[in-house]
């Protein structure tokens, strides 16, 4: 594969890891069934705030000064040559604009500039000539395009100068008396030299930052290990396709830049997991607008998942049996102590100790949501039936001593890890209309703990047993070098995620 | 008085000669029964031949199956038990009273208390953890922890009680017991529970102790092991004694064969052995047996795959059997995994097959296996008396008669702790 189509494979990856990918993407070998797609269920999204970073982005990449070296030319008309000349151009402020076609526009001020150069005839002595001035803008235009060779961004047009108060004047004595058209020919030579060299750097960097934000890519397909945790290893498949032949700024009335991407996701059933169809749901047609965080950002821009694309990630990830868990790490906060204060007279009297694992079945595919907290947003999901095991030692043996059956609720918050990577952490969790069973409570082995009495407490440490630790997305591999993850908005029922800094190669 | 008695004085010939004509009869009587029950007995299908006592012959599939449960001996044990076999008949079962908080040995009716407050007015409960073995001349000898200070402590039935000895300080459990050849050892964690030792009983009341070397970390790993032993077993064979053991820092089975006088450690599941790369986390707990043939025979839990696994030492490799992943029918046309192997025992007959028992700790019942010749396991389940009382704790014994006997602790969660009980099963019968 190209590089570009790489990088969005590992972008499709990074989609995908909320569905517990932990493998890498591979030839798909066969297409996904039209039915498994969510289309425009992903967006890259640039929001309009964050234009000005782009803009500063260009500027970054562009530098903040342009050398041009300019070989000698003859004089058209003449039997002068304009002399070689070096000049360096110093860039101003930038900022940057969508227009109305989806293309972004770049403009750079351009600092004062003077230049001196020679007309002579063939050996003989020249006349030298001052271009000056005091100031300048440069425009590039760039867009997000597709040929015969595929999709690319490119210059829109060449990018224009224009010179505030720039023209020749002697400086010679001698050079009063040139002709009319060389002074105009030596005007055009120059400016078209500084502009060429402009355009050079500055229309790069501009195409580079437009590729980098929104890149346009061909369609991508791949597979990607999953794996259980009682489960061997299974196939993930994707397959992802822009849903237009060119991605375009289509939220104009917001101001949104984005790129679209339909998305398939299907996944082997594992044999813990209930065998439903997936979630039927169309991904909303307009970018539902997220809250963009307030630090500045190098280079930012979001990956918006629709609400729809969740629910089909959420399916994938309980239809791989990565939902058939048992936690990997004694639980906290789990004493004996702890437990609803029916459980204790029943269970303590048997176990070494507190709980030391707990295990989920999820019985059922999930339903998810984004909600929003104080702390941020949250992936809140329902398992319409689960049982979720609490693993204790008697003995030195263990066994499960408390097994909860009925709808399960949790919540994922999405966090940024310190090397600037994207984790779900469970945050709680709660069960509603539960049967607690247990082979000690007796005959019948079951208790009636009414909600509240702290089993939502226990089914909270137990579910953030299961999920610990937070697993953490591998969005990493697939982010331009030195761009991470800064954040997670909630936009309706979708969740935008973050990036900053970074730059695609050119 | 000579009257009203058939067999008087002087009817004492005729009566005798009567009584031997009974007592013929009876014989003749039991022996068309036998014939009946031999003529009209099922094919020899089942795969263990003539099922054994306790069992009978499921004529659909040719199979052993239980067929009744021992009654359940008024003892109450609970926790892990020790069943050292004997030449026949139901073994010796060694646990801990809970309602004495003490280490008992239960023959029959007859129970001995070796520690704790029953066997020593003054001492401290002791026992929780505990091992149970045959000495040379087939004395029972049993060694335990006494929690209270760390100590190990040994016992060996003599014809008048119990002699008892102290083994070690700093010790903790779990404990392991086993002979080879002519001595005694016990396998036990040290009091900080990140090494082993081992104790030898070079004479009686005089103990030597030895590290045992710890396992070196996988490769590309920095981490010192800080928690060895959680779980261990050792059994003596033909090249020397074997020790597993759970290395809980790693998740690694860990095995050490001493030969001579040199250990030598290795990691044998659980980590790749090329790598070092974490594979699992396996060996909670595990079971020790010797083959036959001499080679090692180990039962282990693997605990991300939640299987119990079967491994066999084979040209200087193990060779690995999933005996059983627990996997059973879920709601939903889903399927989901028992708790198998949390508790195992093993032992191996003189035909080289494997009979595995173990605890489902989903269910709390006690399964086996009884491998079949063609290596394949017959998975069963203690039958369920009426009550359901959940069971635990399984531990088998080989008698020397090849008869196997499985013991279990039956607990009431009605009555408490305290209420319950040890049973025993005779799952296979001595040879022929």
């Amino acid at each position: 594969m190209r590089p570009r189509t790489v990088r969005v494979a590992l972008w499709t990856a990074a989609l995908l890891g909320l569905a517990a990918c932990n493998g890498s993407i591979a030839p798909l070998e066969q297409p996904l069934a039209p039915g498994q797609f969510v289309a425009n269920g992903a967006r890259l999204v640039v929001a309009p705030g964050d234009l000005q970073q782009l803009a500063d982005t260009v500027h970054w990449l562009a530098g903040h000064q342009v050398d041009v070296a300019v070989p000698p030319q003859p004089i058209a008309g003449t039997l002068l040559t304009r002399s070689a000349f070096v000049a360096t151009i110093k860039l101003g402020s930038a900022k940057a604009d969508w227009t109305d076609t989806g293309s972004l526009v770049v403009q750079i001020g351009i600092g004062k500039v003077g230049i001196s150069v020679i007309a002579a005839e063939s050996g003989a002595p020249g006349c030298a000539v001052a271009w000056k001035a005091k100031s300048g803008l440069m425009k590039a235009e760039v867009s997000l395009t597709k040929d015969q060779d595929g999709p690319k961004a490119v210059l829109v047009a060449p990018p224009s100068v224009a010179f505030d108060q720039g023209g020749l004047s002697a400086v010679d004595a001698c050079a009063a008396a040139l002709p009319k058209e060389a002074w105009n020919l030596i005007d055009a030579q120059v400016t078209e030299a500084l502009r060429a060299g402009l355009a050079q750097r500055v229309g790069a960097a501009a195409t580079q930052v437009l590729r980098t934000a929104l890149p346009p890519t061909a369609e991508v397909s791949g597979q990607i290990a999953v794996g259980g945790h009682y489960a061997a290893a299974k196939t993930l498949r994707v397959d992802s396709r822009f849903s237009a032949l060119q991605p375009k700024v289509v939220s104009r009335e917001l101001g949104f830049g984005e790129a679209i991407l339909d998305v398939g996701i299907a996944v082997d059933l594992d044999a813990c997991a209930v065998d439903v169809a997936p979630p039927s749901a169309a991904a909303s047609a307009k970018l539902q607008p997220a809250e963009a965080p307030p630090s500045k950002a190098v280079l930012r821009r979001a990956i918006a998942l629709d609400g729809a694309l969740l629910q089909r990630m959420a399916w994938a990830w309980v239809r791989s049996g990565d939902w058939c868990r048992e936690s990997g790490h004694p639980l906290e906060g789990l004493s004996t102590a702890a437990w609803p204060a029916k459980l204790v007279a029943q269970l303590a009297p048997w176990v070494d100790g507190a709980p030391t694992r707990a295990r989920l079945w999820p019985h059922a595919s999930p339903a998810v949501g984004v909600t929003d907290s104080p702390s941020g947003p949250l992936l809140t999901w329902t398992l319409q039936d689960a049982t979720l095991e609490l693993v204790a030692s008697l003995g030195g043996a263990d066994a499960v001593v408390l097994a909860i059956r009925g709808q399960l609720h949790g919540q994922f918050k999405p966090i940024v890890t310190q090397g600037g990577r994207l984790a779900l952490a469970a945050v709680s969790a709660s069960s509603v209309a539960a049967v607690v069973s247990s082979p000690l409570f007796g005959e019948q082995g079951i208790a009636a703990v009414a909600s509240g009495s702290g089993l939502d407490e226990l089914v909270s440490a137990a579910v953030r047993g299961i999920f610990e630790p937070a697993k953490v997305l591998p969005l990493e591999a697939m982010l331009p070098l030195g761009s991470v993850v800064t954040g997670v908005s909630r936009g309706g029922d979708g969740l935008w995620i973050w990036i900053d800094g970074g730059v695609s190669p050119p | 008085m000579l009257r009203r008695t058939p067999c008087n004085l002087n009817f004492m010939a005729r009566c005798r000669d009567r009584l031997r004509a009974q007592f013929l009869l009876a014989i003749a009587a039991l022996w068309a029964g036998w014939l009946a029950v031999a003529c009209n007995s099922p094919p020899p299908l089942c795969v263990t031949g003539a099922c054994p006592a306790g069992l009978s012959c499921d004529t659909a599939t040719g199979e052993c199956r239980p067929s009744a449960q021992t009654a359940p001996r008024a003892v109450p044990l609970l926790g892990a038990i020790s069943a050292p076999p004997g030449a026949s008949g139901a073994p010796v079962v060694v646990g801990f009273a809970p309602d004495r908080q003490s280490l008992v040995a239960v023959n029959g009716q007859e129970l001995s208390y070796l520690a704790g407050p029953a066997a020593q007015g003054d001492e401290q409960p002791a026992g929780q953890q505990s091992a149970a073995a045959r000495s040379l001349d087939g004395r029972l000898c049993v060694a335990w922890i006494r929690p209270s200070d760390h100590t190990l402590w040994f016992a060996e039935q003599k014809s008048k009680g119990w002699q008892r000895e102290q083994v070690a300080t700093a010790a903790s459990g779990p404990v392991a017991l086993t002979r080879h050849q002519e001595t005694l050892t016990i396998a036990y964690r040290r009091a900080d529970m990140a090494s082993l030792k081992v104790a030898l009983r070079e004479a009686p009341g005089t103990w030597s102790v030895q590290d045992v070397p710890m396992p070196t970390p996988p490769a590309n790993s920095q981490k010192v092991t800080a928690d060895l032993g959680k779980s261990i077993a050792i059994v003596s064979g033909p090249s020397g004694l074997a020790l597993s053991a759970y290395d809980a820092t790693y998740g690694d089975l860990v095995l050490a064969v001493r030969a001579g006088n040199s250990w030598s450690v290795s990691r044998i599941a659980g980590a790749d052995p090329a790598t070092g790369a974490e594979i699992g986390d396996v060996g909670d707990p595990s079971a020790l047996a010797v083959g036959p043939d001499g080679g090692l025979v180990l039962a282990y839990r693997d605990n991300t795959a939640g299987q119990l696994v079967l491994s066999r030492s084979a040209g200087g490799k193990m060779t690995r059997q999933v005996v059983t992943d627990g996997s059973v029918a879920g709601p939903a046309g889903t399927k989901t995994q028992d708790l198998v192997g949390t508790a195992i025992s093993l032992a191996v007959r003189d035909d080289g097959r494997a009979v595995i028992a173990w605890f489902n700790g989903t269910k709390w019942r006690v399964e086996y296996a009884i491998q079949k010749q063609s290596g394949a396991f017959d998975l069963s389940t203690l039958p369920a008396p009426a009550s359901a009382r959940p069971q635990a704790w399984p531990s088998l014994s080989l008698n020397l008669d090849g008869s196997v006997w499985l013991s279990w602790v039956a607990l009431d969660p009605l009555r408490g702790p305290a209420a319950s009980q040890v049973s025993q099963l005779k799952i296979l019968s001595g040879e022929p």
